[in-house]
């Protein structure tokens, strides 16, 4: 599934926190030349067991196996997920501009790295912000998703999201269909006739039930006492 | 579009001191809604437009959009809800039509003259003579267009709870409205007719308060305010109130928050209530309808409600009948009320039982919310268990039932005979059962059998049209069950092609 992209608000959607004072916005990129090697200078020391050995530093080094960049298509990032959860998490903590570059409206991208992957605005990285500390941290279905290796543009592409961005069921269902996969998997032996993916109401949105950003909710027990659990749900 | 929304809309609230006074009826109204009257006029910006805007994605609001489209309008359809079909969708799908080919095979005679004083007396000679002489008239022609556009029905018909006669078309394999739902939205998606879905009426657009054209309407999307511009018409397919428990007991008071209803939460009525806003007038608001159709557990899901009449007895808690089953629905709510614990078991054999679903049957038994045995003894001993009812009672009920049926006379509650079959092949079914609001027979006054809304003082709201439960005068006091899908697929068609016959304005 291709989405469109408009250079101008295209961005990476994996980018860390940002400060939200102006000033300091690119400064954490000042006097530095390389994303990674600046705070590892060896690389071997923070490579996951049996990877292959690297010679060399930099995020060059990195980039030319992995991916760089949000993808367009529907698929696990294993590596921009891991990366991300590591450096963003309670441990460390890290801005985006530990390791980004970012001129508002202008640019984005990767330290020591000429690529820019769009050009988002202010508000756009602070919504960006938002939502990625829900993905990093959260009881909802998008840290469910961070923990199956799944990252921001696994789900909404190329682009960056409007704030009220939707995501079709064929997105979805590249990972999870089938339908009647899907369907399949919650049918309960009991109760064949009672299952959210194959109900009387037809087709319907993931989205009615399935939040990622916010507590996700069975719609069908707004009319029914049925016993059912969804992941995601409020805590 | 971001920026498009951050645009300052200028339009006014209509919320000023010397306004509401001067239009007396209105200030009434802000009393009573405060925080609600809101009329719209023209924004400086439209997000969207089409010639005919329609509100609702039940029978009404698809049928319209359909008929509108195939007059040559361009369409689209808001819905406020995250899924389409309003109460539509889950409801039973009955329709009743006069349909000789139908009726002839099962011996029924029938006439449109005959489901007209059927429904002029089922409801208390309230209803308008004209709009429901339109309603049987035009039965038939939506059941043929229904089948047309794919709708499948079964090949015999039936006597719908309520409905007082076997006129009502069930559409196959236990579909029910569901069935009707999904093709009418096969049919919209095949004509690209967009549905935008989570985007909720909060005000319409006229050209000034209380005069001048509708123009279009004020939605809110996810917490945005949108203007669609309607070039032709606006028509308002938003069903009724009977989940909105503040507005039902404005009417009926006896209709607080402990009554149960058979409607989808969002079943809220704030589409009579914006028009209201714009002037328009509402007639017979406190004809609401409670429906035996609750169940006694949940207080919603769980009865077989669908059973039939005719092989089936309604009995209270001591195991005695009190009503005729094939009563009127208010006749029969208001007999169920009276009974202890304002609770009915609604007890019938095997070919009751297989007109619902078999599946769905299985799960409610198994969820404990219906009961069924073999045997009526095994039946009166369940009862027992579950309601204390005396055995003895029950079992000599059925019996004196089953010995009228044979007279051919229902000696103590008059059943009529076409629906006077006995209760004696097993398994049979009994299903606690207690009454719930289920449809709201007032609503906006239109003109004579064109869906045009009127205002207080009789005149026409210019390019403002509404079908389905959202109006009045259809149905009167009480609605026949079965008619309000006849209603809102007749309407809701004469809607989208007199709104597709209007001028465009600029």
């Amino acid at each position: 599934m291709k989405l469109g992209t408009n250079p101008l608000i295209t961005v990476a959607v994996l980018c860390l926190a940002l400060s939200a004072v102006a000033s300091t916005k690119s400064s954490g990129a000042q006097g530095r030349v390389d994303a990674c090697a600046s705070c590892h200078p060896d690389f071997s020391s923070v490579l996951p067991k049996g990877h292959p050995e690297v010679k060399k530093t930099g995020a060059g080094t990195c980039v030319s196996c992995h991916a760089l960049g949000p993808a367009e298509d529907v698929r696990k990032n294993a590596f921009s997920t891991r990366i991300h959860l590591a450096h963003t998490g309670p441990k460390l903590g890290l801005e985006c501009t530990a390791c980004h570059t970012y001129v508002p409206g202008k640019s984005f991208g990767l330290i020591g790295q000429s690529t820019s992957w769009g050009a988002p605005k202010d508000e756009d990285m602070a919504a960006i912000k938002e939502k990625f500390a829900s993905w990093q941290k959260s009881s909802h279905t998008d840290h469910l998703h961070a923990q199956a290796m799944v990252d921001c543009s696994g789900c909404h592409g190329k682009e960056t999201p409007l704030l009220d961005a939707t995501v079709e069921n064929a997105r979805c269902l590249v990972c999870h269909g089938p339908q009647e996969k899907l369907a399949a998997r919650s049918a309960l032996k009991e109760f064949p006739k009672r299952n959210p993916h194959n109900s009387h109401m037809g087709e319907m949105s993931c989205t009615v039930c399935h939040q990622a950003h916010f507590d996700s909710k069975v719609y069908c027990l707004d009319c029914h006492d049925f016993k059912m659990k969804i992941p995601g749900a409020a805590q | 579009m971001a920026d498009d929304e951050k645009a300052v809309v200028s339009r006014r609230k209509f919320m000023s001191t010397s306004v509401a006074v001067a239009a007396g009826a209105v200030a009434a109204n802000q009393m009573l809604f405060p925080d609600a009257l809101h009329a719209v006029s023209t924004p400086t910006k439209w997000d969207r437009e089409a010639d005919v805007v329609i509100v609702g994605t039940g029978y009404s609001g698809l049928a319209a959009a359909i008929e509108a489209f195939d007059a040559g309008s361009s369409v689209i359809v808001l819905e406020k809800a995250p899924i389409i079909g309003g109460n539509s969708i889950i409801a039973s799908g009955g329709y009743n039509a006069v349909d000789p080919e139908r009726q002839k095979k099962q011996g029924i005679e029938d006439s449109t003259d005959q489901h007209f004083r059927h429904t002029i007396a089922g409801g208390d000679y309230r209803a308008d003579p004209e709009k429901v002489r339109y309603m049987v008239e035009n039965a038939l022609d939506g059941v043929h267009w229904l089948e047309k556009l794919g709708v499948q029905f079964e090949p015999t018909v039936y006597t719908i709870v309520g409905s007082l006669f076997p006129r009502s078309h069930d559409p196959i394999n236990h579909g029910r409205g569901g069935a009707i739902i999904k093709v009418l939205k096969a049919q919209v998606d095949k004509r690209k007719i967009p549905i935008l879905l989570n985007t909720k009426l909060t005000g319409i657009v006229r050209e000034k308060p209380l005069a001048g054209a509708v123009q279009g309407v004020e939605v809110e999307s996810r917490g945005k305010k949108l203007y669609f511009k309607a070039k032709r018409a606006v028509i308002l397919a938003t069903g009724g109130f009977g989940a909105d428990v503040k507005m039902r007991s404005k009417y009926d008071p006896r209709l607080d928050a402990e009554v149960p209803t058979t409607n989808v939460p969002t079943a809220t009525g704030e589409g009579i209530t914006y028009a209201e806003d714009e002037g328009a007038d509402v007639i017979g608001m406190d004809f609401i309808q409670l429906l035996i159709a609750c169940n006694y557990y949940t207080k919603h899901y769980g009865s077989i409600m669908n059973l039939g009449v005719d092989h089936a007895v309604f009995v209270n808690l001591k195991g005695e009948r009190f009503v005729s089953e094939d009563a009127r629905r208010d006749v029969m709510a208001a007999g169920v009320l009276a009974q202890p614990k304002k609770v009915l078991l609604w007890v019938a054999d095997d070919r009751c039982g297989k007109r619902f679903d078999e599946a769905t049957t299985a799960e409610i038994l198994k969820d404990g919310y219906s009961f069924k045995a073999d045997t009526l003894e095994e039946l009166a001993k369940i009862l027992k268990e579950k309601f204390d009812m005396p055995p003895e009672t029950f079992l000599a009920t059925i019996k004196k039932y089953n010995e009228d049926v044979k007279k051919g006379e229902d000696t103590q509650f008059h059943k009529q005979l076409t629906n006077l079959k006995p209760i004696e092949k097993g398994p049979f079914f009994a299903s606690p059962t207690q009454a719930g609001v289920h449809h709201t027979m007032g609503g906006l006054r239109t003109k004579g059998t064109t869906g045009q809304v009127l205002d207080r003082e009789g005149n026409l709201i210019p390019k403002l049209y509404a079908a389905g439960e959202i109006t009045g005068g259809v149905h009167g006091t009480n609605r026949l069950g079965g008619n309000a899908t006849t209603d809102c697929i007749v309407n809701g068609r004469a809607c989208g092609k007199n709104a597709a016959a209007e001028k465009p304005w600029a």
